[in-house]
């Protein structure tokens, strides 16, 4: 079927060209339209704007297509349909250690939901593609988001769950580069059992030197969740001393909930260590950000 | 000839009295293990780091360390247990371990599974239940066993007293263990002087080895009275505690294809009152202390200080340092080494259930729901619990009029199978082995489920599905089943391969010998079977299978019927 001038099978559109685990405005205007669904219909006006960003967060356009019959053409459905947008992962790895490699850190999206299982489209495209699979890749580089130019300074490092991925390249880089300043890594995550990523490297470079800290949160180990913020108040006199010698640091990660909390856990002991007032904290924090010291990479 | 001090001599003499850094390795989040060296002192407080074998290389894949896990074993002397402490150890199974509990060898609990941040408060729960974990493994007097005899209740009761009176006489006097899992105070500043005194009796390297103490009551030798280091076989006269004839130099480690190592009964070397057991019993251990080989790990145990030095030596080295002799072995005769099940009348009018639990694993598997069995047991239960060394339990104590309530519940949950069971099944034990087991070669608990249908086919054919025969699978040579006092005995090789030893006795008094090799469950079986047919037509009456294959000539049995000494290499003995 031809659509935008080129000619695919539906197959092909769906797997390959397609956003089809993303839900967007467009494509649930063009099914209430299409099916004449009132309830879709509904959501969409902008006094039910918290409705439509709850439907968004736990559907996909397959569970609205089963939920809200229409007519379709399966041209309609690919114009409906927004294209495939290209996902954006950090580099895990030093070039200076792997080589030609390119690591990934990647999050397997899989769940069940509304009775049927759902995945991610990367992360399953990723994790069921076979050691010789092709995936077309490009490089984008984050100019906000590298080492200090300077390697003698230290770095702090803070990457819950699968935004560690740039801090092990980091810490590869500095390795293998012999870099003088220290490294610390706060790293959290559910659970120590099973997602501790990346936990014999980071016992080996503890071991070895190249990593001179590492506090863990894993949040569902025991009835009180605790988070890498925690951590940060906790050792708070000794961040606040490490940011004082001109320590850079790093937040990478999810950026809904937990650079939120790290922001201002960061506040906090600023303002607890500095002797200064929330306001001013915060100001300097931001001057950080400005100067670049203080680098997010979230999403 | 020099020879240098073993590693785990090193760690133990700095270890500052079993602490080393076994605190700062809890305490470490970055793993759910502490180091090498704090693992070996972590024994001598009764637990072990473990890991769940099976997931080793899909972990490894992952960049996650192995499942580490501790394996925590109670102390628990003569094996008894009160109706709260089960309730007790049955929660910890469930909120801190892996949801079973394992009755051990030797008379005891072992919980599996407990990850690192979850270990303190298990031991202090065991604590808070009036039990301890201190030197249920390590280089020290282990768990003391005692027949479980519940017939000749008073007798029972003199021996578990003796059991426990020489556990707690003998057990280390450390304070870490107390600083380390149940937070009491160090003792700060102490001078160095008084540190000799805090082990009087180990000093501050223990033993060179694990060092085991068994008490027997004949007729019955269900704790295998020949393999402990230290056995004492009551004698009981007239209704009276006599004393105890001392047999040394029992154990069952060895290690594949090193001659220098093997199994060994204990020597019976004379008799001893009451009065005079504590002294003796303190002064062998001395002795192995002061002899015992502290550069080879697997040439440390008391047997083989006596075959190096000699059992007269030793015994008039224990004379001379005692300052009296021992009097004359005085006659005493075992029938088995099994367990009886069922119901058994006390002298007393009391009534004793013993239960059979494979491979001493209490689990709630399908419809056998033993935990949970055990469980209901124990909460209506107003007598005791006795821990066998068949890894079986006994439900002591009970009043006639209870005995229909406890039937019940033994037959809702299925604990009632020892009333249909096979001999072989009823005298059955195994190792734990895979996955947690580090030394395991090949499976062992594991494996006794798929074997025993296999072997109980082939004697039904034969008609032998009643013939009691002691059958012993272990993972590897060390012999935590006692594999070498089984008429049938499979030893790991390797996966799925095992050494087939035949032809012990029925009452733990002759050790079995190898009859095949490194060989595989379908020669196992072959093997086997033809000799099945010979026990069922030529058998005497009553005779076992062990003493059949010796009687008839199929089996040579050299080493156990001559008790060749053996020679090993001459070490310095520090």
């Amino acid at each position: 079927m031809t659509h935008d001038s080129r000619t695919l099978t539906l197959t092909q559109w769906l797997t390959h060209e397609r956003e089809i685990t993303r839900l967007h405005r467009a494509f649930v205007a063009t099914l209430a339209a299409t099916g004449g669904h009132a309830e879709l219909a509904r959501v969409l006006q902008p006094e039910h704007a918290a409705d439509f960003a709850a439907l968004l967060a736990s559907d996909q356009p397959i569970d609205l297509l089963r939920r809200y019959p229409a007519a379709w053409r399966a041209e309609a459905l690919v114009a409906a349909l927004r294209p495939l947008a290209p996902r954006l992962y950090s580099i895990a790895s030093s070039p200076k250690l792997v080589g030609e490699e390119v690591h990934l850190t990647v999050a397997v999206i899989d769940y069940e939901a509304h009775g049927n299982p759902h995945w991610g489209a990367a992360s399953a495209f990723l994790a069921t593609i076979g050691e010789d699979g092709k995936v077309p890749v490009f490089v984008e580089s984050n100019e906000r988001f590298h080492l200090p130019a300077d390697s003698s300074r230290d770095i702090i490092m803070i990457g819950p769950g699968t935004g560690v991925a740039p801090f092990r390249a980091f810490v590869q880089e500095r390795q293998e580069s012999g870099a003088s300043g220290r490294n610390w890594l706060f790293f959290g995550n559910r659970h120590f059992a099973q997602d501790f990523l990346y936990q014999t490297e980071w016992q080996e470079a503890l071991k070895q030197g190249a990593l001179h800290r590492l506090d863990l949160a894993f949040s569902r180990d025991q009835s009180h969740k605790t988070y890498v913020q925690d951590r940060l108040r906790e050792q708070g006199a000794e961040l606040y001393a490490w940011l004082q010698s001109d320590a850079q640091i790093y937040v990478c990660g999810d950026s809904a909930h937990m650079a939120k909390d790290v922001h201002a856990a960061l506040i906090d002991v600023v303002a607890a260590h500095g002797g200064q007032s929330s306001d001013d904290a915060a100001a300097w924090l931001n001057e950080l950000l400005q100067q670049g010291r203080y680098a997010r990479d979230v999403y | 000839m020099t020879t240098t001090l073993s590693d785990f001599e090193r760690i133990k003499a700095k270890s500052n009295y079993l602490r080393g850094t076994i605190v700062e390795g809890l305490a470490d989040p970055v793993t759910g293990a502490i180091s090498d060296d704090d693992n070996k002192l972590l024994k001598f407080h009764g637990s072990y780091l473990q890991d769940d074998r099976d997931l080793r290389e899909e972990r490894r894949q992952q960049k996650l360390e192995p499942a580490y896990a501790f394996m925590l074993r109670a102390r628990l002397p003569g094996g008894v247990v009160t109706p709260a402490q089960w309730l007790v150890f049955d929660r910890i199974a469930q909120e801190y371990a892996n949801g079973t509990l394992r009755i051990t060898t030797r008379q005891t609990f072992q919980w599996h599974g407990i990850i690192k941040r979850k270990l303190k408060p298990t031991i202090a729960a065991i604590h808070d239940a009036l039990a301890g974990t201190i030197a249920a493994c390590g280089d020290v007097v282990r768990n003391v066993v005692s027949t479980a005899n519940p017939i000749e209740s008073a007798a029972h009761a003199e021996a578990y007293a003796w059991a426990v009176q020489l556990s707690a006489e003998l057990a280390p006097k450390t304070r870490a263990y107390h600083e380390i899992w149940l937070d009491g105070e160090a003792l700060i500043g102490e001078p160095e002087s008084t540190v000799a005194e805090r082990e009087p009796l180990y000093g501050a390297t223990y033993l060179p080895r694990k060092f085991k103490i068994g008490l027997a009551i004949p007729p019955l030798n269900d704790i295998d009275v020949f393999s402990q280091d230290l056995g004492l076989v009551a004698i009981i006269e007239a209704g009276t505690l006599r004393g105890f004839n001392v047999a040394i130099g029992g154990g069952m480690g060895a290690t594949h294809g090193d001659p220098t190592t093997y199994p060994r009964l204990a020597s019976v070397i004379g008799f001893v009152t009451p009065q005079q057991l504590f002294a003796v019993a303190e002064t062998i251990v001395r002795i192995q202390r002061d002899w015992g080989n502290r550069s080879e790990r697997k040439h440390a145990r008391l047997k083989y200080t006596l075959d190096h030095r000699g059992l007269d030596v030793f015994k008039a080295e224990l004379q001379a340092r005692l300052g009296f002799t021992l009097e004359p072995t005085r006659p005493h005769h075992f029938e088995h080494s099994g367990d009886r099940y069922g119901w058994v009348e006390g002298h007393d009018g009391r009534w004793h259930l013993t239960l059979h639990i494979e491979s001493g694993r209490l689990a709630d598997v399908g419809t056998n729901r033993w935990l949970t069995g055990l469980r209901e047991l124990a909460k209506v239960h107003t007598g005791d619990f006795r821990m066998t060394c068949n890894q079986n339990v006994i439900v002591a104590n009970v009043t006639a009029a209870d005995r229909a309530r406890i039937d019940a519940i033994a037959h809702e949950y299925g604990l009632d199978g020892y009333l249909r069971q096979t001999g072989i099944r009823r005298h059955a034990i195994a190792c734990v082995a895979l996955p947690t087991c580090g030394l395991a070669m090949a499976e062992s608990e594991r494996y006794l489920p798929g074997l025993l249908p296999k072997l109980e086919w082939l004697l039904d054919q034969h008609g032998l599905a009643d013939a009691p025969i002691l059958l012993r699978l272990s993972g590897c040579p060390n012999g935590c089943s006692r594999p070498y006092l089984g008429e049938i005995a499979l030893v790991g090789r390797g996966p799925g391969r095992y050494d087939l030893r035949l032809g012990a006795d029925f009452s733990g008094q002759r050790l079995n010998t190898v009859y095949r090799e490194n060989v595989d469950e379908a020669a196992i079986l072959a093997a086997l079977d033809p000799l099945f047919v010979r026990y069922a037509a030529e058998r005497a009456p009553s005779e076992g299978f062990g003493d059949f294959l010796l009687s008839s000539g199929l089996l040579h049995n050299d080493r156990a019927t001559t008790g060749v000494a053996r020679q090993i290499p001459l070490q310095v003995l520090a």
